[in-house]
């Protein structure tokens, strides 16, 4: 059986995502998170306006100043009274600034999200499975509708899945990759909850249909 | 008790600054260590919000510098 015949093997697909998450981790210094590009990628403008805005605080310096100000105009005096970070050599005082890392651009993430298209484009073709189809199988049309409801349907759950995203901040990509690989704890939470839950309405739903 | 701290502090780029500089460290004595619900910061993030860099805990934004203004 060829590779790419039906559905990539499980390694490779583990393999593929690893190396697009790496590769956008090198390529911008920020973790993979389709939800938050694709949310940039439909406000142009205050994408750009944070991008010009930030790009004059990308100096570590510089940043650490404007903040002091920003301090001095808060708290005034109170700001003098505070303990001054210990003088040793592992001290974090003794540590660099650390570098802000600089937004992508608004063109990159269109660039990106017309990739990820375009990958899954390819892989159909290369599977032979790529074809233009109207109706969403026999068994979704049984169980759930068919017709103009059927894409309704399909409208909704898609608006559920951004509403989603937006509450749990983040999706499959930003909370299952990214999230889950450091260990974050609201990652891991989230991922068991939206993945629990599709595989137990996967499971459910193939009961139905046999 | 131990005051709780901020649970997005490790991802904050702007907490990361205040470890390094005395002087700063009143913006996490006053937020990421006591009240952080109230940081402008962690309430965008709580709400699925993007968070400029340029944003401080009291919800006010870094002017402007001159690299920035150029355009």
């Amino acid at each position: 059986m060829s590779l790419f015949e039906g559905y990539w093997p499980a390694w490779l697909g583990a393999i593929a995502l690893a190396v697009v998450c790496l590769g956008v981790f090198l390529g911008t210094g920020r973790f993979l998170g389709v939800a938050g590009m694709l949310s940039r990628l439909l406000r142009p403008r205050e994408t750009e306006r944070l991008r010009a805005l930030e790009s004059g605080l990308a100096d570590a310096e510089t940043l650490a100043r404007a903040m002091e100000e920003a301090a001095r105009a808060e708290f005034g005096a109170a700001c003098d009274a505070v303990p001054a970070l210990a003088e040793r050599s592992d001290a974090p005082a003794a540590r660099p600034l650390p570098a802000a890392v600089p937004r992508p651009p608004w063109i990159a993430l269109l660039v990106f999200v017309l990739c990820v298209a375009l990958g899954g484009l390819l892989s159909a073709a290369l599977s032979g499975t790529l074809s233009i189809r109207w109706d969403l199988g026999p068994a979704y049309e049984r169980l759930l509708a068919a017709g103009p409801g059927a894409w309704a349907l399909l409208f909704l759950g898609g608006l559920l899945v951004g509403f989603g995203t937006q509450m749990a901040g983040g999706c499959t990509s930003g909370h299952g990759l990214s999230g889950c690989s450091r260990l974050q704890p609201a990652s891991l939470l989230a991922t068991a909850c939206f993945f629990g839950t599709a595989v137990l309405l996967s499971l459910l739903l193939s009961g139905l249909a046999a | 008790m131990a005051a709780k701290q901020c649970p997005h502090s490790s991802g904050c780029p702007l907490f990361a600054t205040f470890q390094v500089r005395s002087f700063l460290r009143i913006w996490q004595m006053n937020y990421c260590d006591a009240t952080f619900e109230r940081c402008a910061r962690y309430q965008r993030i709580i709400e699925g919000k993007e968070v400029p860099l340029s944003l401080m805990p009291n919800g006010k934004e870094l002017p402007e510098t001159g690299a920035s203004k150029k355009k």
